[in-house]
């Protein structure tokens, strides 16, 4: 089976001095978009990333070789003859990462993986590199398996997601605005990204694209930067801490002490359902904050 | 793990250290403050939309603030790195009162404790979350008369209903909460 080299090593040099450089930019701009601590954190929680990741990366491996055997087609890998192939693969790739990103943001149990790369006040290059530990453990490869299905080669795939990921590296950025018009009519941005990363109630949930932004418009979940309203960045319940530990963790506890004290018919439901569902209504999903919201601000343009 | 997972993870660290080395040596960063009440009130409505802060209570460098809306209910604010954190107060909130210093330590070890230096406004502010952990007994156990809460009120007492616990400089106690006089008054 052939084998293709992780992409995601060969760009972390150009990572690194990327963050340099936009370094350099806050320094002249706003020294306020980098703090030692967050910044730290961001890194550290990366490693621990790398660490997770090499511990169940030969499962994962297996997992998709172990669907490939039920293809249906027959693809090869090598891109003179499969450039097709390869650009179908990207662009399914960056789909089955929308579904799952979506997923990540609506059912709790997948958000208490991805709320760590959330889960800094600020938005900056090594706010992109705040990956998830606990991937693996959340079944978030699920998400993936149609591709080996259908018939693409894991390698391909994965190679795929690699391009994937780094493309997201540079939309972590505050230091850039706007792209131009076509590009941001069909890619993910900066600006597009920023709106992801916003906790007002306008930008809840919305802009769950990879690489294409063509898909949170096809799907209706797209919502542009407005620039009479700065986004703020973080979770709904800021976490307050900068403990990587509890950064990588807290939401996984959260759901134990949920599911722990919940009574039974509801148990599952602090599992699968959206995150800051509660059975009593005691606390405030995005829907719920959103609605508050949109409230609020009738009550406002009435007195007005 | 292999030599080169090994390798990897080692030039990670160095350059995890020397990023956050060269981001302190460049000296970025903020040093955040809450301005007023108005400022105050904004974040208390960022923190929890539609949240109607009326009244607060600000520490005197601006580090903190208490910010209580039309409902009686609090919410604490503090700088956290370039921005801040909120928590609501509520009955499992440990405080303690110290002349014009009001401490709060949250449930949530994480986010730890907050001191306040709110001068002569302290004891009122004190005495009014005294009322929030009032309420919370009485919410829990509506048959019952309201117990006096005093030091050993402690989270583990679990049949005292409200988890207040108050230090021996606790001014008065137990009565109700009279309006501030210093208070930063909104809206």
């Amino acid at each position: 089976m052939a084998e293709l080299p992780d992409p995601v090593v060969y760009a972390v040099p150009a990572f690194i001095l990327l963050l340099i450089v936009e370094m350099l930019i806050s320094l002249r701009r706003d020294r306020s978009r980098y703090e030692t601590r967050d910044t730290l954190t961001s890194l550290m929680l990366c490693t621990g990333s790398q660490v997770a990741g090499a511990a169940v990366g030969a499962a994962v491996v297996a997992l998709a070789f172990w669907a490939y055997q039920y293809r249906l087609f027959d693809i090869g890998i090598d891109f003179r003859i499969w450039w097709w192939a390869w650009v179908l693969c990207f662009l399914l790739d960056d789909l089955a990462y929308y579904v799952f990103h979506r997923a990540a943001h609506r059912v709790r149990w997948f958000w208490a993986s991805h709320v760590i790369h959330h889960s800094s006040q600020h938005y900056n290059l090594s706010t992109a590199l705040r990956q998830t530990w606990t991937g693996f453990f959340s079944l978030t490869f699920l998400f993936r398996l149609p591709l080996f299905l259908i018939g693409f080669p894991p390698a391909m795939v994965f190679f795929c997601g690699g391009l994937n990921l780094i493309y997201q590296f540079w939309i972590h950025t505050e230091a850039i605005g706007r792209m131009p018009k076509w590009f941001e009519a069909v890619m993910n941005t900066p600006s597009h990204h920023r709106v992801h990363h916003g906790v007002n109630p306008r930008y809840l949930d919305a802009n769950y694209a990879g690489v294409f932004i063509v898909w949170d418009k096809m799907f209706g979940s797209f919502v542009p930067e407005r620039d009479d309203e700065p986004v703020r960045y973080g979770i709904v319940k800021q976490l307050g801490s900068f403990n990587i530990l509890w950064a990588a963790v807290h939401e996984w506890v959260g759901i134990a002490k949920d599911v722990w004290s919940a009574p039974w018919r509801h148990k599952l439901s602090y599992m699968w359902r959206e995150p800051g569902w509660s059975h009593d209504g005691s606390r405030m999903t995005s829907d719920m904050i959103k609605d508050r919201w949109r409230t609020g601000r009738a009550v406002e343009e009435a007195a007005e | 793990m292999t030599a080169a997972v090994g390798i990897q993870l080692g030039a990670s660290l160095v350059a995890v250290v020397f990023i956050a080395w060269l981001v302190g040596k460049m000296g970025l960063g903020a040093d955040p403050r809450i301005a007023d009440a108005a400022h105050a009130i904004r974040l208390a409505d960022e923190a929890e939309t539609g949240f109607g802060g009326v009244e607060v209570a600000r520490d005197r460098a601006g580090f903190a603030a208490i910010v209580r809306n039309g409902e009686g209910r609090m919410m604490l604010i503090r700088a956290h790195g370039n921005h801040f954190a909120a928590r609501p107060v509520e009955a499992d909130v440990i405080g303690r009162l110290d002349k014009d210093y009001l401490t709060l330590t949250m449930p949530e070890r994480t986010f730890g404790a907050v001191t306040l230096h709110l001068g002569k406004e302290a004891g009122v502010w004190a005495s009014r979350m005294r009322e929030v952990a009032g309420r919370a007994a009485a919410a829990r156990s509506p048959a019952s008369p309201q117990r006096k809460l005093g030091p050993s009120a402690t989270s583990r007492d679990a049949d005292s209903g409200p988890s207040f616990r108050w230090g021996d400089d606790m001014g008065e106690s137990g009565a109700p909460a009279p309006p501030p006089q210093g208070a930063e008054r909104h809206g």
